[in-house]
């Protein structure tokens, strides 16, 4: 999942960007509105996190414009204005979400998985394939029961293809929304990412294959016929 | 508590009440003027009657010449007719009632002790000799006899011409004057040209009995007119004072969140005008009394918000993903720690300086030197933003005031300047002696800064930047200085000199005011 994280004050922004990373979310992150509003105008985001007083553009003006633009991106406002008033304003103006500073690092993870499953519409934080279980607030995935071993980057590229099981999902949809632009994407990036977790959810050599390619299309996470 | 409509009722009522009454008195006594102007020109036009009858108490016998003594036979057969003229008739001809058994009484006087004629059965207790000092005018006055009638009464004085001694006269309703003793003590002849004084009454029952019931209507109409005046008065306090109730209840409406409400003059009579701009303008003020308590309860959050979010951000962070930079983390919430203090000192500060809590410890200090003392820390400041700086203070300019609080307006007036100058403008410090109770001004460039930011620049927590980005300052500083101002009996004042130069002037209150 990738995150676009708006929040001016530096010390929070790279506590909240350390915090993300580590918890396996791809993420941009600015200190100003205008910038903000050019990213989240330009790249494909799984959510935005904003604060509200901005420099250049304030947060409700930058909500406003994306809205504007037709980019439904799930935006999460983090905001020190904590009345019912400012509450209501910001969601009106077409927020999904409010956080009020300070808020436990763990409020905001789970309000991002819940945002994500809305976005991906998925009701419940566990995902079923087979005998495969994703859990997306536990970042863990058991198969026939056994505890897979996953990187951040090999969990998020399947909790993503999981999300949307079913569809094929494309190089370049893989790269925008599991890597940030701190990495450069490089096709054998993906690919390889792809091969390591077929291994790793591969119950045996012979067992087949839960991630199938699609040439010239992509992935696709299907369950074995 | 005193009413309005209390007030009011009661003297809307007790004035329409007088003014009944008054109208009444004035019905009643033109009324009872008119009943007696009338009476007294029926006794007028009776005086004659009494002329006559005093006329005819005397007989003429003519002039006595000698060609006239001729005696003439009696006529045959002469019978007296009914319709010979006598005295009684020619009476009744010329006044009609005055024979009448309700006809007025009447009374003739020779002089004071001789009464030559008076109606039947009249007392002269009740008609008494009237003293009468103009003959050509007539006196009217009352007569209370002593059966309890009361009558109208006039008296007047009238000549009688003629010769010879008095003719009695004899008739019903008349006496002959030797009838009485009056007469009787008349024996010598009265003179020819005589004098009598005569007075004439007629009942004034009939008038009082109208006037009675004049007087019984106008009471019923007042009781009419009183429970209608109450109705009245009653109606219309409640329709009048109907506007300053709905004012009322309006305003009782009025509460933190409907401060932007204004009163409608529309619906208002004319006197509630004034009294709705007052609320509109005490509503005004009241928001932005409202709307800056808002701004810096939710400026101070943010301020408080900020700081905290980061420190337990990074407690968090750190818990869950130790790393190796624990020195960098120390660092970092030593800077939030010392942010959150400075915060919470200078709020301390400006609410000691506000209520006046602070006694300043008066003392002489050379101003040149104490403002160069106090712009010392900014000076690096300054030359790296290549700004220019000009102190304009007399070495010998002494000031009394406490250095300490004028030190903490100064720095925050000196840290403004040099961190709002742009890059390459001018700070001009000035303490201008000639003006009277000047102190010092401070006037710097500035940039993006207009008159509705000047508004605000002594607001506690206030900043230019909405953002509230920069965390080493708060936007305490302004409002301090201007309490500290206050503590010294200072004012402190800025304005826009230049649409890029702003001023600030510290003064003396009582010089100024």
């Amino acid at each position: 999942m990738r995150i676009l994280l708006v929040e001016d004050k530096n010390r929070l922004r790279e506590a909240i960007e350390k915090a993300l990373r580590e918890s396996g979310y791809a993420v941009d992150s600015t200190d100003n509105g205008n910038d903000g509003l050019w990213m989240g105008s330009e790249n494909t985001y799984d959510i935005i996190l904003l604060d509200i007083m901005l420099p250049g553009l304030d947060g409700l003006s930058v909500l406003e414009q994306l809205r504007e633009r037709d980019r439904d991106t799930p935006v999460l406002l983090l905001t020190a204005k904590d009345t019912i008033a400012d509450r209501v304003k910001g969601l009106r103006k077409g927020a999904d979400d409010y956080l009020i500073k300070p808020f436990a690092l763990e409020e905001l993870l789970a309000r991002i998985e819940a945002l994500c499953r809305r976005s991906y519409k998925k009701s419940t934080s566990a995902i079923t394939l087979n005998d495969l279980i994703i859990d997306s607030s536990a970042k863990t995935v058991k198969r026939d029961g056994n505890l897979i071993d996953l990187t951040a980057r090999e969990y998020a590229i399947l909790e993503y293809l999981a999300m949307r099981q079913g569809s094929v999902v494309s190089r370049s949809e893989i790269e925008e929304h599991i890597y940030d632009e701190l990495v450069s994407p490089m096709s054998n990036v993906v690919d390889s990412a792809i091969c390591n977790l077929r291994k790793k959810i591969a119950k045996g050599p012979d067992d087949a294959e839960l991630i199938h390619t699609r040439r010239g299309q992509g992935y696709i996470l299907m369950p074995k016929n | 508590m005193s009413s309005i409509r209390k007030n009011l009722f009661i003297w809307l009522l007790l004035g329409l009440t007088l003014l009944w009454a008054i109208a009444g008195a004035g019905i009643y006594l033109s009324v009872k003027q008119g009943e007696v102007t009338k009476i007294d020109s029926e006794l007028q036009r009776m005086e004659g009657a009494l002329r006559f009858i005093g006329g005819s108490t005397f007989r003429n016998p003519g002039p006595q010449r000698p060609d006239r003594l001729i005696v003439r036979p009696p006529r045959e057969n002469f019978q007296p007719s009914e319709n010979r003229t006598t005295s009684e008739n020619r009476i009744t001809q010329r006044w009609p009632d005055f024979l009448s058994a309700g006809g007025p009484k009447y009374i003739i006087w020779l002089n004071k002790d001789t009464i030559i004629r008076q109606s039947e059965g009249l007392s002269t207790k009740e008609f008494k000799f009237p003293e009468i000092t103009d003959s050509n005018n007539p006196i009217f006055f009352n007569i209370s006899l002593q059966n309890g009638d009361s009558m109208r009464a006039m008296a007047s004085t009238f000549r009688r011409f003629g010769f010879g001694r008095p003719r009695p006269r004899g008739n019903e309703g008349m006496r002959r004057p030797n009838d009485e003793s009056p007469a009787q003590n008349q024996e010598q002849n009265p003179p020819r040209n005589i004098s009598l004084t005569g007075i004439i009454a007629l009942n004034s029952k009939p008038m009082e009995q109208t006037l009675n019931t004049l007087l019984f209507g106008i009471i019923a109409i007042g009781i009419v007119a009183g429970f209608f005046s109450f109705s009245l008065v009653h109606f219309a306090l409640k329709n009048g004072l109907k506007p300053l109730y709905a004012l009322g209840n309006k305003l009782a409406s009025v509460d933190s969140s409907s401060l932007s409400h204004r009163f409608s003059k529309i619906d208002l009579p004319v006197e509630l005008s004034p009294i709705c701009e007052h609320l509109n303008k005490l509503m005004e003020r009241l928001e932005d009394g409202f709307e800056r308590e808002r701004r810096f309860s939710g400026d101070l959050a943010h301020e408080l918000r900020t700081p905290i979010a980061e420190l337990k951000m990074m407690a968090e962070v750190a818990l869950r993903w130790p790393e190796n930079n624990a020195e960098s983390h120390a660092n970092e919430t030593l800077d939030i720690a010392q942010q959150l203090q400075e915060i919470i000192e200078s709020l301390l500060a400006l609410n000691r300086y506000d209520n006046g809590d602070e006694d300043p410890v008066y003392e002489k200090i050379p101003l040149h030197k104490f403002t160069k003392d106090c712009w010392d820390p900014f000076v690096q400041k300054a030359e790296e933003k290549k700004i220019k700086v000009t102190i304009k203070i007399s070495n010998e300019h002494l000031i009394e005031t406490d250095p300490k609080i004028l030190r903490l307006i100064m720095n925050n007036l000196f840290s403004n300047a040099a961190e709002y100058t742009p890059s390459e403008g001018i700070i001009d410090i000035s303490g201008n002696q000639e003006s009277e109770g000047h102190i010092i001004s401070i006037s710097n460039s500035v940039e993006n800064f207009d008159k509705e930011m000047l508004s605000h620049l002594f607001e506690r927590l206030w900043r230019g930047d909405i953002s509230r980005t920069d965390g080493s300052h708060s936007g305490l500083g302004l409002a301090l200085s201007k309490a500290c101002s206050k503590c010294l009996g200072l004012n402190l004042e800025a304005e826009l000199i230049k649409s890029d130069q702003i001023k600030f002037v510290l003064s003396r209150t009582d010089i100024k005011s």
